[in-house]
């Protein structure tokens, strides 16, 4: 029995244990042994793997700091020198997503294993499936011990020096490689078994799954600036205060239409956010953060637009998985082109 | 739940041990819901905060529960909770709630 | 779309991205007082209706504070 793989756990401000939110400014820092979800992984290694250190990131100083986090991040791993480095998981966090992926990066770069853990549909898992080994996590942070489980099995096997299998025998998302790989049956009996299922109705496993890049041509560039209407939409969840329509602090599932018309700025005292993934005192303070209209209405008066459009579209759109935030989009732009707008400014938190 | 609400839980039931205490929920989804009664329950599940690996042993309730309603004049759960029942998924919280309460231990 | 981690928009193929100030004041920043906050917001906002009459042919980045004097710009993501 080998003596147990040196492991490094990288987890944001929340799962480190140091706060929420409030807290996403946090400088990268190394704490030797288990904090916060940490504690979990050791449980999951039991006697395979021991926790050299936590290193605790909030999640805007990484995006924010990103040269300064990184290099922070390197100097410890350098000196940790560990066999493997884990990340996250998660969940469906977008911030701190790019930041586990970005991390294992690193840790590849300098010769270590890495593996995250993610939501599969974590908008960092595009940027990132090819490089970085990906454990899908689901959005449920309860299930941090089983998800901790999956990610080690991969990550030990990883650290061990052993090569990966396919990703549907290892649990990872597919990276797009493929390599040549010997299966049970031969290939014109799978292709019929899969035929006849097909036929029949019922489920089967592609051997080649076809993701379709999503690629949209730019709409061409409006001609006339100071003859256009411009709608306002904002994904940072603003809400008429004390929330009268129960809107969602995440995930859609709908969007919302609002008059604007006789508005010249969103003020606090009648919008506020509500919304699960960023820290939204400072918008609530001043929602024209989020759905610049004090600022249009200045340029509306100038004549640098022609005007801004009656209504504004908001929907908290965290978690929100991609199928549905189309559909979300295709209602909103047959909105807008009833209403005759031109162009669209759309504010992402 | 946040760092200090659980620090506060935990103190609370420090304080008063073996006196039958009870946790009331308001949690406005299932997964919340779920996520505080199990937290003040075996503890915290994501290990993220004080009550990782600590078992308060707490039995949690939710404001929407028949036993809780049953125990609040008409007229004031009409007026505080009523017509958060009508825009919240009542049953599914419900459902959450009871089943890490009934789990067995 | 105006967005303070603008490498995801431009990623995920999102044609025109402005970048905006950081995710908690997308279009401005308090720090600066009422004066300056207002005209950093407009100067983001009119960035982005200048990227509305670009022709553009895949994921494009327009940056408000581009050869501002003064101003140094950390990259948000390094690759």
């Amino acid at each position: 029995m080998g003596k147990p793989l040196r492991v490094v756990h990288y987890v944001n401000q929340f799962f480190g244990g140091i706060g929420g939110e409030e807290e996403a400014n946090a400088e990268l820092r190394v704490v030797e042994g288990a904090e916060g979800s940490a504690r979990a992984l050791v449980q999951a290694m039991g006697d395979d793997g021991s926790l050299a250190a936590t290193i605790i990131c909030g999640d805007n100083y990484f995006s924010d700091q990103n040269e300064r986090a990184v290099a922070a991040l390197t100097d410890a791993l350098r000196s940790i020198q560990p066999d493997v480095v884990v990340a996250g998981p998660a969940f469906d966090a977008g911030r701190y997503g790019l930041a586990c992926a970005q991390v294992c990066k690193v840790a590849s770069e300098l010769g270590i294993a890495a593996v995250a853990g993610m939501d599969a549909e974590n908008p960092a898992v595009e940027m990132y499936a090819r490089d970085v080994m990906i454990v899908p996590s689901g959005a449920a942070p309860a299930q941090m011990l089983s998800v901790l489980e999956a990610m080690w099995a991969l990550a030990r096997k990883l650290g061990l020096g052993e090569a990966r299998g396919p990703a549907e025998v290892d649990g990872y998302i597919p990276t797009g490689e493929r390599r040549p790989w010997v299966r049970e049956e031969p290939g014109s009996k799978r292709a019929v078994d899969m035929l006849l299922a097909a036929l029949g109705g019922r489920e089967f496993q592609t051997e080649v799954p076809y993701r379709a890049p999503e690629r949209v041509s730019p709409a061409p560039p409006l001609a006339d600036l100071g003859r256009a209407t411009i709608a306002l939409i904002t994904s940072g969840g603003l809400i008429p205060k004390g929330n009268p329509d129960g809107a969602a602090a995440a995930g859609g599932p709908r969007y919302y239409r609002r008059s604007i018309e006789d508005l010249d700025s969103l003020e606090p005292v009648h919008w506020e956010a509500f919304h699960v993934g960023y820290f939204t005192e400072i918008v609530s303070g001043n929602p024209n953060y989020v759905l610049p209209l004090a600022q249009m209405r200045e340029l509306e008066t100038r004549g640098e637009i022609g005007k801004v459009f009656d209504s504004m579209f908001t929907l908290a759109g965290v978690g929100t998985a991609v199928a549905r935030a189309k559909e979300l989009g295709q209602g909103i732009a047959d909105e807008l082109k009833d209403g005759g707008v031109d162009g669209v400014l759309l504010v992402a938190t | 739940m946040d760092f200090e609400e659980q620090s506060t839980v935990q103190e609370i039931a420090a304080g008063a041990p073996g006196e039958g205490l009870v946790v009331v929920l308001g949690s406005p989804d299932a997964e919340s819901a779920a996520l505080v009664a199990e937290t003040l329950s075996a503890g915290d599940p994501t290990f993220a905060g004080p009550l990782a690996g600590v078992p308060l042993g707490l039995r949690s309730y939710h404001i929407f529960e028949p036993e809780i309603e049953a125990q609040i004049d008409g007229d004031v759960y009409r007026e505080q909770v009523g017509f958060m029942s009508d825009v919240l998924d009542r049953d599914a919280i419900v459902v959450a709630v009871k089943g890490v309460r009934e789990r067995p231990q | 779309m105006i967005s303070a981690i603008y490498r995801l928009p431009m990623v995920t193929g999102q044609s025109r991205v402005v970048r905006g100030c950081r995710i908690e004041h997308v279009c401005g920043n308090p720090e600066l007082g009422p004066q300056e906050d207002l005209q950093y917001g407009l100067r983001i906002v009119r960035t982005a209706l200048a990227a509305l009459t670009t022709e553009v042919s895949g994921p494009t980045l327009f940056d408000p504070e581009e050869g501002r004097p003064g101003v140094v710009r950390e990259a948000a993501h390094a690759s």
